[in-house]
């Protein structure tokens, strides 16, 4: 079956309306239907933004009497254009797809560094892993860290070069679990990782299962070294790592510094920051000198812009 | 992990069944999100509000990966309710279907205030005005 998407672009009062037309004419009980309401226009951090907003409908093109539905909804949307600003209707054919599946093309295996190489879950058996390869298996899902984004390649690369074997890394803000596997993969001596998001140490723990990894990831629910349990050892001694990975936006890797992250850090340990927009280095910059971090690798890709200490 | 807001999508979907179909197939699949991890997720936390339309707003970044929230109940449905109409007009500027009182829009503005792009409640109502004069729907004192 075909469908006929309807879409509009308007102003956020306007988008309201638009959307409440389209679930008002085209919402069917099956549940299926209604309005799509799309913002973008953000800023590659992602917090300042000019939002453009499309809202969109779909209509089944071969059903009875869906030209008289689209005629209406046409209709409906000219009325509205008498009382808010809206763009012009813009009216495409799609044809049916495996909607479950067809988002998987936009995955493919991915070199990063020297060695990593990411391979979506699906694909497992079928790309040919290299005797130097370190292969990470992922099921992109809802936590960050699918290898797509410059910050989680600029960490991969970064971690290539400074987690040795034997190691103790800690991946804080573990997302998909991705860094956390690369670690593994690299023979670190152990692994921790947390996230604030129970869904993402979910995923980690998840993907590690993909990977068969040669040791266990040990990942919590926490928010920094506020969470004592897993900041101390039993004997109540603090707890430190050799490599410390931190891939967050540059305010929370402040933050984090600020609550004293580095403490952690064992006798020539080092951290792994990105997650840094180049405008914003600075902000981490300063907050690393403040507490007698000094910056020994730099690496760039795009607007972005991973650290290492030493 | 590090999130950068590349979209972020708004549906209304029945409650505990969301499956790959429009809207939800095309609208995530363009993005290249996870269809079925969403629908799977939606549907267990909207599943104890069967019979409902549940609102939900998918936030999603540059890598793909994506978060969601459920919203409370549409403003054109509070809207209908407090109006006693089944539908608005199709013709909201030539054929008025009913009318809402300032106070109910009050009621509804101060209920929907945490969902709506509104500083403050004056903000929200008239957002809530406007949907209900695009609905046909008058607002009296």
């Amino acid at each position: 079956m075909d469908w006929i998407e309807i879409s509009v672009q308007a102003d956020g009062e306007a988008a309201e309306a638009v959307s409440e037309l389209f679930n008002r004419l085209n919402s069917r009980p099956d549940g299926q239907g209604g309005a799509v309401t799309e913002v973008s226009g953000f800023d590659p951090v992602g917090e300042d933004h000019r939002p453009v907003v499309v809202v969109k409908t779909y209509l089944p093109a071969d059903e009875p009497d869906m030209a008289g539905r689209q005629r209406e909804i046409e209709e409906g949307l000219w009325h509205l254009g008498r009382i808010h600003p809206l763009g012009e209707p813009r009216i495409r054919r799609l044809a049916e797809e495996d909607w479950a599946n067809a988002w998987k093309a936009s995955y493919h295996p991915l070199r990063i560094g020297r060695r990593f190489l990411v391979i979506p879950a699906w694909q497992r058996g079928e790309v040919a892993v290299g005797p130097g390869d370190l292969p990470i298996y992922l099921d992109p899902g809802m936590a960050f860290g699918t290898g797509l984004h410059p910050s989680t390649r600029l960490c991969l690369r970064l971690m290539e070069e400074v987690v040795r074997p034997g190691q103790r890394v800690l991946d804080a803000g573990c997302g998909s679990g991705i860094l956390s596997i690369a670690a593994a993969r690299l023979v670190a001596g152990s692994v921790d990782a947390f996230d604030i998001d129970p869904i993402a140490v979910r995923a980690t723990a998840e993907n590690a299962a993909l990977n068969d990894l040669p040791l266990p990831i040990h990942v919590v629910v926490g928010a920094g070294p506020d969470a004592a349990a897993f900041w101390c050892l039993p004997d109540g001694t603090r707890r430190t790592w050799d490599v410390i990975v931190i891939n967050i936006l540059p305010h929370v890797i402040v933050a984090l510094l600020e609550a004293g992250i580095h403490d952690h850090l064992a006798p020539g340990g080092r951290l792994i920051l990105a997650g840094i927009i180049q405008e914003r280095e600075k902000d981490v910059r300063v907050a690393l000198a403040e507490h007698g971090l000094a910056v020994a690798d730099r690496l760039v890709e795009g607007d972005w812009v991973g650290l290492t200490t030493g | 992990m590090a999130k950068k807001v590349k979209a972020i999508v708004k549906l209304q979907i029945a409650a505990g069944k969301a499956n790959p179909a429009p809207p939800v197939g095309p609208a995530l699949g363009q993005h290249g999100v996870n269809i079925m991890a969403f629908c799977k997720e939606y549907n267990a936390r909207t599943a104890s509000m069967a019979g409902t339309v549940v609102p939900v707003e998918i936030t999603i970044y540059t890598d793909q990966s994506f978060t969601f929230v459920t919203k409370t109940p549409p403003a054109a449905e509070l809207i209908k309710q407090a109006a006693g109409v089944q539908k608005g007009s199709a013709k909201p500027n030539q054929a008025p279907v009913g009318k809402i009182t300032r106070k109910q829009v009050r009621d509804i503005a101060e209920l929907k205030l945490k969902d709506l792009n509104a500083y403050d409640v004056e903000m929200a109502m008239r957002m809530i005005e406007g949907s209900a004069r695009s609905m046909g729907i008058a607002v009296t004192d």
